[in-house]
């Protein structure tokens, strides 16, 4: 990991609840997270695991339902504390969001080019014949060709590759601190993918751009990311280097993850065989909703190693046994081969 | 006449039964709408008994009474011939329920099996939309007046002629829901299952369609309301000695300045059922939308 | 977008035709001998037969459509039985009058129904919504014709500020003209507004949950940026649509308000004609109105296809 970096974001102790028909329900609770300059974190979880809320709370994108509480300190200010015209004067500007779905995440009757000149007009008083040439600038930069016919166009007429390329143009616009990446690949297809995160990743670091990667797929996580975060149920459960978290994980449910991926080699000829732990493994159980924060650990239900301790008090962030925070009664203990490499890239 | 054209967007749900209760609680949560909700049943409770609950007979005249103002013996006033008002009004009030229930039924009768229809089978549809279009393209006035003329104006007719003029608007909700419909998963399960095509309609697309349909009707009821007092005013619809909103209140129109309660009360009674139904209409089409859990 | 708009002009012209066979058989399906019933009860046994043999009456059915159409072709519509003015003549002196109630009513009705969606849509639960809700379902729950004799009844006989009946064209006196059209431009556009106004509101509703205004709040755009630029933009598609579409109804809708306020427009001649059982006239109208509303159903599809640009412009490389 590069050296000599602050800290860019510094989340603490962030809790949102959401007012329903059916009473409150506890989306993130009581999160806490760093992501330091030039750095890409990815936020790991499952679906409904608060990882979207916690993205969308950082600069109160939340709806009127939502209760937040807790700190979000960016670049020395605490973003909860700020009034809603200094919010929006950070959005776009330093922090940048690239959303999952590219066809509904632009608006179908205003021109691509318009759409990316709103940021520049909006943050840099850029105006008429500027905005179009840094459009068509930031175009290039993300690889769309023909940029200046394309500015022109509606969202309708481009791919779902170009759509989201147009948006990480947008985002990238007046270079952001910190840009917000919401599964930016989920909706599109596995050939653009990649595309896409070389975008991401060469761009961010052109830039110096530090990026909050939302995602569920590991597959992306070992491709891009400097550190991981992992979130169950509202709370962050595990924190790591990517290599250390995929070599050593402490939490049940990260291994549950890494196991949960497909991998052609545990397979021999002629089809899994369940019973030697071959075929697809799963984490039995669903993510519960909560409404409250319970004193007892979530994935308890899901888990293999729970006892009694796991169900009646909650676990805090702690070192485990490979020297990175995990919040587990019982963390898995470090195998053997893994002892000798360090954590270094 | 104006708000019959009115097409609402679709609730985009697929009917289960346990949401109706819900729905039910959802409406009954909104205060216009339960209140709504009330004075209908209120309006239809006092519409059926009519016969129980009017004081005189609503043409028992009297000439010692004539245009008298509201009053403690004559709640509404009396016309220019000492009828009481309140009678006429709440026997009116029955004619205008009938003819916009039984209106917006023979709407959906004739309407919805062609909108499946047409919504169903590609060749058909052009069919059915241009007639669709060329009925819509008629002013509906003139529908009712011809219709009285061959027929004669009475209760009757303007029915039918309401219902007619109701039925594209069904046609078109019924269409969309069709088409809409046939695109989900469930219908391909169907299929694959053997189901054949009027299995299809009857068990599967009309139960899931009920919802828009509802919404749309408890647009076209009031309406229809609307429509039975227009035709009447004009003289198209019931005849005397029948009383009608519509024809209290065209015949209140020359003694206008003698006694306007005559074309005020009436007129507000019109307004009062058909701003309640439209209330509960609304919340009832709030309820089942399940974008309304924001 | 060039067939789209070919596929549109050739279902409107299909329809215009089958408009007419229907008015064309509605004439003759009246119980009665047809040529007595266009001459008139008290026409001669000379001028019946003159109308038989123009119509074509003794002719066969295919004959005297064909007939029918080379007369309309020429604008003839014959004469009215009421006044034995040429038909046409008669339309077209109507028409201006209902044009300029129809449009005054229709500004009206947009910028109010407009304006009261937009605030509803945005102000969502509070006070302004269920009032401005409340407001537009009065104005669909409430009839025209009483509407109008209670506007008569307040702003004309208890507080004589408006006149009660009559027509100026707004060509000859701006003024004049709108205090006659007011209280009727109001009476006949509160139906239309109510419309507008709920149609607003749920595109509005629609527009501001959807992606992209996420998009925009998210590029730091302030509030009334998102809530114009992008949602009301997209909505404004949808209202247009409705408001293209409701010209139709509020030009039924006139023949009631006309008929109150007494203006001699083309809703007021088709009441007359239709209580006076002139039948040349009532064909006419009838034609005419048919006509009107099958041309405005093409302008507004094609008005639809320019806005969007998705139709506009075609699909895309996926």
């Amino acid at each position: 990991m590069t050296a000599n970096t602050g800290t860019l974001l510094a989340v603490r102790d962030l809790t949102v609840r959401f007012r329903t028909e059916d009473g409150t329900v506890l989306a993130v609770d009581q999160v806490c997270f760093e992501v330091a300059e030039r750095e890409l974190v990815a936020l790991v979880g499952e679906s409904g695991c608060g990882k979207s809320v916690t993205a969308m709370a950082l600069t109160g994108l939340l709806p009127a339902s939502a209760t937040v509480s807790g700190e979000i300190g960016f670049a020395g200010q605490d973003l909860r504390r700020r009034s809603e015209r200094r919010l929006r004067a950070i959005r776009g500007r330093d922090i940048a969001y690239v959303f999952q779905e590219p066809m509904t995440s632009l608006n179908p009757v205003l021109t691509v080019g318009h759409q990316i000149g709103e940021v520049l007009r909006r943050h840099q008083r850029m105006r008429g014949a500027a905005v179009r040439r840094r459009a068509t600038e930031l175009m290039e930069l993300v690889g769309i060709p023909l940029p200046a016919r394309r500015l022109r166009e509606y969202p309708h007429q481009l791919s779902g590759g170009m759509r989201q390329r147009v948006m990480i143009a947008m985002a990238l616009a007046c270079t952001p601190k910190l840009l917000v990446a919401d599964e930016p690949t989920t909706a599109l297809d596995v050939t653009v993918q990649a595309g896409i995160l070389d975008v991401l990743r060469t761009l961010s670091a052109e830039t110096g751009t530090a990026v909050l990667l939302i995602t569920h797929d590991l597959g992306v996580v070992a491709d891009l990311a400097d550190r991981v975060v992992v979130m169950y149920a509202g709370r962050v459960i595990e924190e790591a280097d990517v290599v250390d978290l995929f070599a050593r994980p402490g939490h049940p449910y990260t291994r549950g993850l890494l196991d949960a991926v497909p991998n052609p080699a545990r397979h021999a000829s002629g089809g899994p065989d369940p019973a030697a732990g071959q075929g697809l493994r799963e984490i039995p159980g669903r993510v519960p909703v909560l409404a409250d924060s319970p004193d007892a650990c979530t994935f308890a239900e899901r888990c293999t190693r729970t006892d009694d301790t796991c169900r009646t008090r909650r676990p805090e962030l702690s070192a485990g046994p490979a020297g990175h925070p995990v919040r587990c009664w019982h963390p898995l203990a470090v195998p053997a081969s893994s002892l000798a490499g360090g954590g270094a890239r | 006449m104006t708000a019959a054209l009115e097409t609402l967007p679709p609730p985009t749900t697929v009917a289960a039964p346990a949401s109706w209760r819900r729905a039910l609680r959802r409406v009954l949560r909104n205060p216009l709408s339960a209140g709504g909700l009330v004075v209908v049943v209120v309006t239809l409770a006092a519409a059926a008994l009519a016969d129980l609950l009017a004081p005189y007979p609503y043409d028992l005249t009297n000439f010692d009474a004539t245009l008298q103002p509201p009053s403690l013996a004559h709640w509404f006033g009396t016309d220019e011939l000492g009828r009481d008002q309140l009678s006429r009004v709440l026997h009116g009030l029955r004619v205008s329920v009938a003819v916009g229930v039984l209106s917006v039924g023979l709407s959906l009768l004739i309407g919805v099996p062609l909108g499946l229809l047409a919504g169903f089978y590609r060749l058909l549809d052009p069919v059915i939309s241009r007639l669709t279009d060329t009925l819509l393209a008629f002013p509906f006035l003139v529908l009712a007046v011809g219709l009285a003329a061959i027929l004669g104006p009475s209760l009757t007719t303007a029915t039918i002629a309401l219902g007619i003029g109701g039925v594209p608007l069904i046609i078109r909700v019924a269409r969309s829901e069709t088409l809409r419909l046939r695109e989900l998963d469930f219908v391909a399960a169907a299929v694959a299952d053997g189901a054949g095509d009027l299995q299809l309609m009857r068990r599967h697309i009309l139960p899931n369609a009920v919802n828009a349909l509802l919404v749309q009707a408890t647009v076209s009821v009031p309406a229809a309301i609307i429509g039975e007092a227009v035709l009447s005013f004009l003289g198209l619809g019931v005849r005397p000695p029948i009383p009608s909103l519509g024809v209290m209140i065209a015949s209140a129109q020359p003694l206008f300045r003698d006694g306007p309660w005559l074309a005020v009360i009436p007129g507000l009674a019109i307004v009062l059922l058909t701003l309640a139904l439209n209330l509960f209409g609304d919340g009832l089409r709030d309820a089942l939308d399940p974008r309304e859990s924001r | 977008m060039g067939r789209y708009l070919l596929r549109r002009l050739v279902e409107s012209a299909v329809t215009l035709v089958l408009a007419t066979v229907v008015v064309f058989a509605g004439v003759r399906a009246l119980p009665g001998d047809p040529a007595r019933t266009l001459a008139g009860e008290e026409a001669d046994p000379v001028a019946i037969a003159a109308i038989r043999r123009r119509y074509g009456f003794d002719q066969p059915l295919p004959v005297q459509y064909y007939r029918y159409l080379e007369n309309l072709a020429q604008g003839e519509m014959g004469r009215s039985l009421r006044t034995g003015l040429p038909v046409t003549d008669t339309i077209r002196d109507a028409l201006p009058v209902t044009v300029q109630l129809a449009v005054f009513s229709m500004v009206v009705a947009v910028l109010i129904g407009v304006g009261a969606g937009v605030i509803a849509a945005v102000r969502r639960r509070s006070a302004a919504e269920w009032g401005a809700n409340t407001i537009a379902l009065l104005g669909l729950s409430i009839p025209n014709f009483w509407l109008g004799l209670m506007a008569i009844l307040v702003f004309a006989i208890a507080f004589p500020v408006l006149p009660a009946s009559g027509f100026v064209s707004v060509f000859e006196n701006p003024v004049e003209s709108f205090r006659h059209l007011l209280m009727p431009a109001l009476v006949l556009g509160s139906g239309l507004a109510a419309v507008v106004m709920r149609q607003t509101r749920s595109a509005m509703l629609e527009s501001l949950s959807a992606d992209y205004v996420r998009t925009a709040r998210a590029k730091g755009l302030s509030n009334a940026q998102v809530v114009l630029s992008h949602a009301l933009r997209n909505s404004l598609i949808v209202v247009i649509t409705i408001v293209g579409l409701q010209l139709g109804a509020l030009i039924s809708g006139a023949v009631v308000t006309e008929q109150i306020f007494v203006l001699p427009g083309f809703g007021k001649l088709t009441i007359d004609a239709v209580f006076t059982r002139d039948y040349p006239m009532i064909q006419g109208v009838v034609l005419v109105t048919a006509a009107a509303y099958i041309a405005i159903n093409l302008l507004v599809d094609l008005l639809y296809s320019v806005i969007d640009p998705r139709i506009r412009v075609g699909g895309a490389a996926l």
